[in-house]
C-alpha cells in the first residue's frame, strides 16, 4: 500500500532526509514523473506500465544534492504550495535563502524544475 | 542650469549654495550619461559648483557678519533693522529668484518688507511682526539680539531650502498621488458579477465576503423588499466597516520589465538568478550551471546595466561556442580583447548596444575569430561602411549568418556582401541609415549603368574617397585596388540565402527595385522581411511575391502601407491555390500596422494558413477589421450580406473551418473591435494560445477569459 501512501522521503547525498506531503513535492516536475504511477509505455499493442522504482517506495534519492540545499528545496516547495493561488499579491513574502548557496541551489533547481 | 548659477552668483554674490549641497535625487541614467560620468564630465561640474557653493557661502557670512557687527556699533536701530531685513530680503528675493519653485518664498519675503517698514499691513506671520515691532521700540537688547535672529531666521530658511527640493516635490508627490488615489481608475474595487441581474459592476471597499454580491440597484429594490429599517441598519453597518479600511490597490509589479514578469509565483531558479545578479560583485564564477540559466542570467545582468569589463569574464570561457551579450555599452576594446583571447573559438557572436565598438576592434574581431560563422551585432553605429567591407572580405566566405542593425551599412559593403559571402543563409540588415534603393539592388544582377559600374573596384574606390571628402573625415581604413584580387568578379545571387530581413529602411525603397530581388531570390527564400517598405504595392505583392516565393515560411510586411487590402487579400488566396498541391503555409506572419486590411485578408489568411500559423502580428490593424474578421482565427467564416435597407448589414457563417489550432502568440493591440466575447470565441479552438497583446483595447476586461498558461500583455485593467 506504499503507493498510496501521502508522503514522499527524498534523500539527500549526505544522508539528511526529507519528508514532504505529495501533493507538496509533486510542484517539481522531475518529482511529478519520478512518482507518476501512470507511466506507460507502449510495445507494439500492449500497453506495459513502467513507472520507476521511486514511485512504488516513495523515496527518491539525490545523490548530487547536499542536505542543505535540498532543506532550502523543501522550504521552497511548501513556499510554493502555501502561496501558489495568492498571485503577486502583497501578502506572499520574499522566499529568502543565502547568496553562497545561490548557485547551487540555481543548479539544484534547474535540476527539479521548479 | 550651471550657466544662470553663474550669473547669479556674480551679480549678487549671494546664494545659499543649495546646488553644492549633494543632490541625493537621482533619476535613470542614459548610456551617454553613464558614459560621461565615465570619462570625469560631470565631476568636473560637480567639483565646479562645490567651489562656487562654497565661495558665495563665504562672502555670505563675511556680510552677514559685518551686519553685525555694524548694527553693534550703535547705529541707528531702525535702520540696522531695516539694513537687515533688507538683506534679508535679497537673500531670499535671490532665493526665489533661483526657482520657480519657491514662489512662496518670495510671497512670504514681500509681505514682510512693509512691516519691517511701516508695520502698517496686517500680516499673518506673527513672529516676525514681533521682531519687527521690537526693533520699532528700538530696545537695545532688541539690537543685540536682531542680528542673531536674523540669521537664525536666516539658517532656517536656509534649512529649508537646502532640501527644498525634494520637500517640494515630495509634497506635490503626495498631493498628486493623492489624486491619482481619489480617481475611480486607482481606487481600484473589483468588478463582481451581480447574483440577482447578472450585470456587472464595480465594488468599491471592503466587502464583507459571506455578503450576497449585488449591485446597487438589486441591493437597494432588496432593501426596500426586506423593509426600510433593516436597510438603514445594514447600511449603517456598511459605513463601519468600510470606513476605517482603505484597500490598498494591487498594483501587479510590472515595473521589473516584461522580462521577468510571470503569472504566479518567480520559479525558484528565477529566484536564484535574480539573486546571483544582484550581488554580482560577489561571485567569481558561475562553475557548472546549464546555458539557459547562463543565458537568462545574462539578460537580467544586462538589464540592470551591470555589464562591464569585471562582469565580463564570468561569460567568457574557451569551451564556448557561442557568446550573447545584451548590453555592451561599457565593454570597450579590452573586453573585445577579451573576447578574442577568451573565446577565440566560437562560432556565433551576438552582441546588442555595441556603441563603443569602432572598426578597428569590428576587424580584430573578423581577423581572430576564425571559427565565427554566425555574426549579429545590433547598434555599432561607429562603425562604418568600410568597417564592414573590411570585415566582410576577412571573413566573409565563412559566415552563415549575419545580421546588423543601426550600423553605417552601406552601398560599398553591401558590395562586399554579394562578393565575399556566397555561404550566407541568414541576412539581416535592418534599421541602417546609409542602406538604401541601391544597396538593395546589389542583391539582384545589375542591369543599370551605375549598377554595372559598382561592380568595378577602381568605382567603388572612387565613392568612397567622394564620401570620405564630403564628410571630411576619414574612418582610418584604406582600401586599395588590389584588395579586390583579380578581375572583376562577376555578379553572383547569393544562392544559399534563405532568410532576407530587410526591415524599415530608413531611406525609400522602391517597387521595382524590391521586385528585381524577389525575383533573383525568392524561390529559395524561407523568412522575408520588408517590413517598412512603404512603397511596394499591389504589383509587387501579386506579380512578384505571389509568382516567386512559395516556400515562405515567415512574412512580414508590417507596415506596408502602399498595399491595398484586395491585393492583399487576393495574394493569400492565390497562395491557397498554389498551396493546395504542396500543402503548406506560414508559420508566422506579420501585418501590422497595415492600417486599412479588412476582414476578407484576416479570412483569405487563415484559409491558406490556418493549421500552420503559430505567430500573428495584427498590431493596429483596425480601420476597417471587424470582430466577424477576428472570429476567422476561430475558424468561422462569416460572410457580409447587405441588409434589407443600405445601412443595415448582417453578417451570415458561412463555413466552419478548423481554425487557427496551432497559433501561439497572437498582437491584437489597437484592434479596437477585440472583445472579451471574441477572445472567448477564439480560444475555444486556438488551444495553443500563450500570449495575447492586447495593448489599447478598450474591451479586453478582467473577464476576459483565462486559463492556465495564458497571458495578457498590456490589458487595460492589469496596469490601470
Amino acid at each position: 500500500m506504499s503507493s498510496e501512501a501521502k508522503h514522499v522521503k527524498l534523500l539527500s547525498g549526505d544522508g539528511f532526509s526529507f519528508i514532504l506531503d505529495k501533493k507538496v513535492a509533486e510542484q517539481s516536475a522531475t518529482i511529478r514523473n519520478m512518482l507518476d504511477m501512470t507511466r506507460s509505455v507502449s510495445r507494439g499493442d500492449t500497453q506495459a506500465a513502467s513507472m520507476f522504482t521511486e514511485a512504488l517506495t516513495n523515496e527518491i534519492k539525490f545523490p548530487e544534492i547536499k542536505g542543505k540545499i535540498l532543506e532550502k528545496l523543501c522550504q521552497y516547495l511548501i513556499y510554493k504550495h502555501r502561496y501558489s493561488d495568492e498571485e503577486s499579491s502583497e501578502r506572499v513574502p520574499e522566499f529568502d535563502f543565502d547568496l553562497e548557496i545561490s548557485l547551487e541551489l540555481l543548479v539544484a533547481a534547474d535540476y527539479l524544475d521548479c | 542650469m550651471d550657466n544662470y548659477d553663474r550669473t547669479r552668483g556674480g551679480t549678487d554674490g549671494r546664494s545659499s549654495g543649495r546646488r553644492g549641497q549633494g543632490n541625493v535625487i537621482k533619476g535613470p541614467h542614459s548610456a551617454l550619461t553613464d558614459y560621461l560620468q565615465e570619462i570625469g564630465v560631470s565631476e568636473h561640474f560637480r567639483e565646479r559648483r562645490r567651489r562656487e557653493a562654497e565661495e558665495r557661502e563665504a562672502e555670505e557670512r563675511q556680510r552677514s557678519e559685518a551686519a553685525a557687527q555694524a548694527s553693534a556699533e550703535g547705529e541707528q536701530t531702525a535702520d540696522a533693522a531695516l539694513a537687515a531685513d533688507m538683506q534679508q530680503e535679497e537673500i531670499s528675493a535671490a532665493e526665489a529668484g533661483t526657482s520657480s519653485q519657491s514662489a512662496r518664498v518670495r510671497t512670504r519675503s514681500r509681505a514682510y518688507v512693509p512691516v519691517a517698514a511701516a508695520a502698517l499691513d496686517p500680516v499673518d506671520e506673527t513672529e516676525e511682526v514681533v521682531v519687527s515691532v521690537a526693533d520699532a521700540e528700538a530696545d537695545t537688547e532688541a539690537v543685540e539680539e536682531q542680528p542673531v535672529k536674523a540669521k537664525g531666521k536666516k539658517g532656517k530658511k536656509k534649512k529649508k531650502k537646502g532640501n527644498d527640493d525634494s520637500d517640494y516635490e515630495n509634497e506635490d508627490e503626495a498631493n498628486y498621488r493623492e489624486g491619482l488615489n481619489r480617481s475611480s481608475a486607482r481606487k481600484g474595487g473589483r468588478m463582481k458579477e451581480c447574483e440577482v441581474c447578472g450585470k456587472r459592476f464595480l465594488q468599491r471597499g471592503e466587502h464583507d465576503e459571506s455578503a450576497r454580491i449585488l449591485c446597487a440597484m438589486c441591493l437597494n429594490s432588496i432593501n426596500k423588499a426586506v423593509g426600510d429599517q433593516k436597510a438603514v441598519s445594514k447600511r449603517a453597518r456598511e459605513t463601519v466597516t468600510r470606513a476605517p479600511v482603505k484597500q490598498k490597490k494591487r498594483m501587479k509589479k510590472n515595473a521589473g520589465g516584461l522580462l521577468e514578469y510571470e503569472p504566479g509565483l518567480p520559479s525558484l531558479q528565477d529566484l536564484c538568478v535574480r539573486a546571483i545578479a544582484k550581488n554580482l560583485d560577489q561571485v567569481e564564477s558561475f562553475g557548472d550551471i546549464t546555458a539557459q540559466s547562463l543565458k537568462k542570467l545574462c539578460r537580467i545582468i544586462c538589464k540592470m546595466r551591470t555589464l562591464d569589463e569585471q562582469t565580463l569574464g564570468l561569460f567568457l570561457g574557451p569551451d564556448k561556442s557561442s557568446l550573447t551579450l545584451y548590453d555592451c555599452t561599457k565593454i570597450t576594446r579590452t573586453g573585445i580583447q577579451r573576447i578574442i583571447n577568451e573565446c577565440a573559438h566560437i562560432q556565433a557572436l551576438d552582441l546588442e548596444y555595441c556603441g563603443r565598438m569602432d572598426n578597428t576592434a569590428l576587424i580584430d574581431l573578423g581577423m581572430n575569430l576564425t571559427n565565427l560563422t554566425s555574426l549579429r551585432l545590433d547598434g555599432a553605429f561607429l562603425i562604418s561602411d568600410e568597417g564592414w567591407a573590411a570585415l566582410l572580405r576577412d571573413c566573409g566566405p565563412r559566415l552563415t549568418s549575419f545580421r546588423v542593425r543601426f550600423t553605417g551599412f552601406g552601398l560599398v559593403a553591401m558590395r562586399a556582401l554579394t562578393v565575399h559571402c556566397p555561404n550566407l543563409v541568414d541576412l539581416c540588415v535592418s534599421e541602417c541609415i546609409d542602406f538604401d534603393d541601391d544597396c538593395l539592388a546589389t542583391l539582384s544582377a545589375p542591369i543599370t549603368d551605375f549598377e554595372e559600374q559598382m561592380q568595378e573596384p577602381e568605382r567603388v574606390l572612387r565613392l568612397l574617397s567622394d564620401r570620405r571628402d564630403r564628410k571630411g573625415k576619414s574612418s582610418g581604413i584604406s582600401m586599395h585596388p588590389r584588395d579586390f584580387r583579380g578581375s572583376i568578379p562577376s555578379w553572383k545571387p547569393l544562392s544559399k540565402l534563405q532568410k532576407l530581413d530587410l526591415a524599415r529602411p530608413h531611406k525609400p525603397m522602391s517597387s521595382q527595385t524590391a521586385s528585381r530581388v524577389i525575383r533573383t531570390l525568392g524561390a529559395q527564400l524561407r523568412v522575408l522581411d520588408l517590413s517598412g517598405f512603404k512603397d511596394i504595392d499591389d504589383l509587387f505583392i501579386l506579380d512578384t511575391l505571389d509568382a516567386h516565393c512559395q516556400n515562405l515560411e515567415e512574412l512580414y510586411l508590417n507596415e506596408c502601407v502602399s498595399i491595398t487590402p484586395g491585393a492583399m487579400a487576393q495574394f493569400f488566396h492565390s497562395q491557397r491555390q498554389k498551396a493546395k498541391v504542396a500543402s503548406k503555409g506560414y508559420r508566422r506572419v506579420g501585418l501590422g500596422r497595415c492600417y486599412m486590411l479588412t476582414d476578407s485578408v484576416i479570412q483569405e489568411l487563415v484559409l491558406h494558413s490556418g493549421a500552420t500559423l503559430t505567430w500573428l502580428d495584427l498590431n493596429s490593424v483596425d480601420d476597417n477589421l471587424s470582430k466577424y474578421g477576428l472570429l476567422a482565427l476561430s475558424g468561422a467564416i462569416y460572410k457580409r450580406h447587405a441588409g434589407e435597407n443600405d445601412d443595415s448589414e448582417e453578417y451570415v457563417l458561412e463555413k466552419q473551418t478548423s481554425g487557427c489550432v496551432n497559433l501561439e502568440e497572437i498582437d491584437l493591440s489597437w484592434v479596437r473591435c477585440t472583445t472579451d466575447s471574441t477572445l472567448d470565441l477564439i480560444l475555444e479552438r486556438c488551444k495553443k494560445l500563450e500570449t495575447i497583446k492586447v495593448y489599447g483595447c478598450p474591451y479586453v476586461t478582467a473577464f476576459a477569459p483565462r486559463r492556465p498558461g495564458l497571458r495578457y500583455i498590456g490589458r487595460e485593467c492589469d496596469t490601470l
